[in-house]
């Protein structure tokens, strides 16, 4: 067999997807069709409602009886109720939330990169609901237990899933993943610093589960980073493949240009909102742009020295403090919190140069060195694991161990 | 009439998932992908039709939503193929029956390593022909061309093809 027609002709006979596959996503597929229907039907209802004048008796009748039907919806079709996605603990809708919505949605994930990327979004979820419950002054003691045990519950499976993904070999995909927990881990432990400064001591107790994990989180961040850089400069010495290095070039070449579509377009909001966040905050961000722009700088340098994994890795630190700053930004634009733009240290690893704003980045040194507080503005432990203030203690360069996300 | 629209919309994903599924699977060589691919095919193609909007073909239209999808994915991540294509984890492989397993294998890998060589546009073209069997009308369809253009673009592809596999003695 010589033709690539016939080999293809003859693959394609042999490659079938499978009846438990066919019949997973059938499931999945009427799961969702039913959860479709189910909104689309609220949706249709509420608009009924709201184009109904509620003065004339007859129509407050029709309204009165349309309740049990939107009810039924609730409890039995609406799985995925309009309602419900807006719901915060305490509320009714909460249950149907978490155990309805979120169960689908998970049942709907295939791949564990999927699944990973979705764990990582409920966790972000929880931690914007316990802002929010803070910010309002709501969170009790059971809402922070609720909220502790689920955040902890969906971190783990998210870290799960990030290690399958490792094991599997996709180091990249696992590092990207493992970064932007991270961005949600740090920005809320910033943003919940700021909203519990009023002595919340249920606020607190989130953020002191936030910041252990993010300790472990960014452990296992920097030796994936380790691994990346490592593979890529073993391959750049040792591989005789010219697609292979023309791959780990790609992978690079790819990151760079998201960090720079990340960095626009936290710039780009920044001008939406800059009357709404204030000056201070306005000119700390730019720094923190400037040093994204020094960190896309370095990467292209060192792409061009055929340093992929380096390259790629400061790729994804200029990713994380333009996301960073955008995601404070947006905390002082949403919540009115007065949480300080001036950005973590992500990696002591890479000495970088900024490709601008020298004289910014030495008045941030500047800040910083007379600080009297630590860079999180809460009282600093540093005696204690997992400080997020000090990431390479817990797992960067100095550590000669190898952090899994199994730990 | 609801469970009407439910009961076809079903039986097109018995008639035509296998078929989509198997074009992601070749244009991504990954099984999970694969499966990702067609799920977001079908639940996209069932809420157009319930926005109200009508489908005169509906197998191009599939092929066309799994389309954008790729792009998408491949936009998205700006890291996609090669690397994508040249994998050799289990994950990546096919079902295959253990006892041929090594033989397809190496039909498999062949396959990968000529597809991986071609531009992405020639690539999904080959696709559409040789291993979904869309005639050249259709293929026009799904890719917003005319089926002059679809002929044209197939018969140089399949003259490179034959160079690359059986390189013309100098």
């Amino acid at each position: 067999m010589n033709s690539f027609f016939e080999q293809l002709s003859e693959l394609k006979s042999r490659v079938h997807a499978g009846e438990e596959r066919m019949r997973r996503v059938r499931e999945r597929l009427i799961h969702f069709i039913e959860a479709d229907e189910a909104v689309r039907e609220e949706a249709a209802l509420r608009h009924h409602i709201q184009q109904t004048p509620a003065r004339i008796p007859m129509v407050r009748f029709k309204l009165v009886s349309i309740a049990p039907v939107l009810l039924v919806f609730l409890l039995a079709g609406g799985s995925t109720s309009f309602a419900a996605q807006y719901a915060l603990p305490g509320e009714l809708l909460y249950p149907v939330k978490v155990g309805v919505n979120e169960k689908v949605g998970k049942l709907l994930q295939a791949s564990p990169e999927a699944k990973a990327t979705y764990e990582v979004a409920l966790v972000r979820e929880r931690l914007k609901e316990a802002t929010v419950l803070s910010v309002e002054g709501k969170l009790d003691t059971e809402m922070q237990t609720e909220l502790e045990s689920r955040f902890t519950t969906q971190a783990t499976e998210a870290k799960a899933h990030i290690e399958k993904i490792r094991k599997q070999g996709d180091i990249r995909t696992a590092a990207d993943i493992t970064s932007d927990l991270e961005i949600s881990l740090i920005t809320n432990s910033k943003i919940l610093g700021e909203a519990g400064k009023k002595s919340d001591d249920n606020t607190r107790s989130i953020r002191k589960k936030v910041d252990d994990e993010l300790g472990k989180v960014s452990a296992v961040r920097t030796n994936l980073e380790e691994e990346i850089a490592s593979s890529s400069k073993r391959e750049s010495e040792t591989s005789r493949s010219e697609r292979k290095r023309m791959n780990a070039s790609a992978f690079a070449v790819g990151k760079i240009r998201d960090a720079e579509n990340t960095l626009r377009s936290a710039q780009t909001y920044l001008e939406k909102k800059r009357s709404k966040v204030g000056a201070q905050a306005a000119t700390d961000a730019e720094t923190r742009f400037g040093d994204a722009l020094g960190l896309i700088t370095q990467a292209k340098e060192k792409a061009e020295t055929g340093a992929n994994g380096e390259a790629f890795n400061l790729g994804n630190e200029a990713i994380r403090i333009s996301q960073e700053a955008q995601e404070l930004l947006k905390a002082r634009a949403d919540f009115n919190l007065n949480v300080s733009i001036d950005g973590h240290n992500w990696n002591r690893k890479y000495e970088w140069e900024r490709a601008s704003s020298s004289d910014a980045m030495n008045q941030r040194q500047e800040r910083e060195r007379s600080s009297s507080s630590d860079a999180w503005g809460w009282p600093a432990n540093p005696g204690e694991p997992g400080d997020p203030g000090k990431p390479d203690k817990s797992g960067g360069e100095e550590s000669n161990t190898t952090t899994t996300l199994d730990n | 009439m609801k469970r009407d629209h439910r009961k076809e919309f079903l039986e097109a994903y018995e008639l035509y998932a296998e078929a989509i599924w198997r074009h992601g699977f070749f244009r991504v060589f990954s099984k999970e992908r694969a499966e990702e691919l067609m799920q977001e095919t079908f639940m996209r193609t069932w809420q157009y039709l319930q926005d109200g909007n009508k489908i005169v073909n509906l197998r191009a239209f599939l092929y066309q939503t799994l389309r954008n999808l790729i792009v998408d994915d491949a936009r998205r991540k700006k890291e996609a193929s090669l690397d994508k294509l040249m994998e050799t984890s289990d994950a990546a492989e096919p079902s295959y029956d253990a006892r041929e397993d090594i033989e397809r294998q190496v039909l498999l890998s062949h396959v990968r390593e000529v597809i991986a060589k071609l531009p992405e546009e020639d690539r999904e073209l080959v696709i559409l022909r040789y291993v979904d069997d869309l005639p050249p009308r259709e293929i026009g369809e799904v890719l917003g061309i005319n089926v002059n253009n679809v002929s044209v673009r197939l018969h140089r592809i399949v003259e490179t093809l034959r160079d690359t596999i059986n390189p013309p003695t100098p």
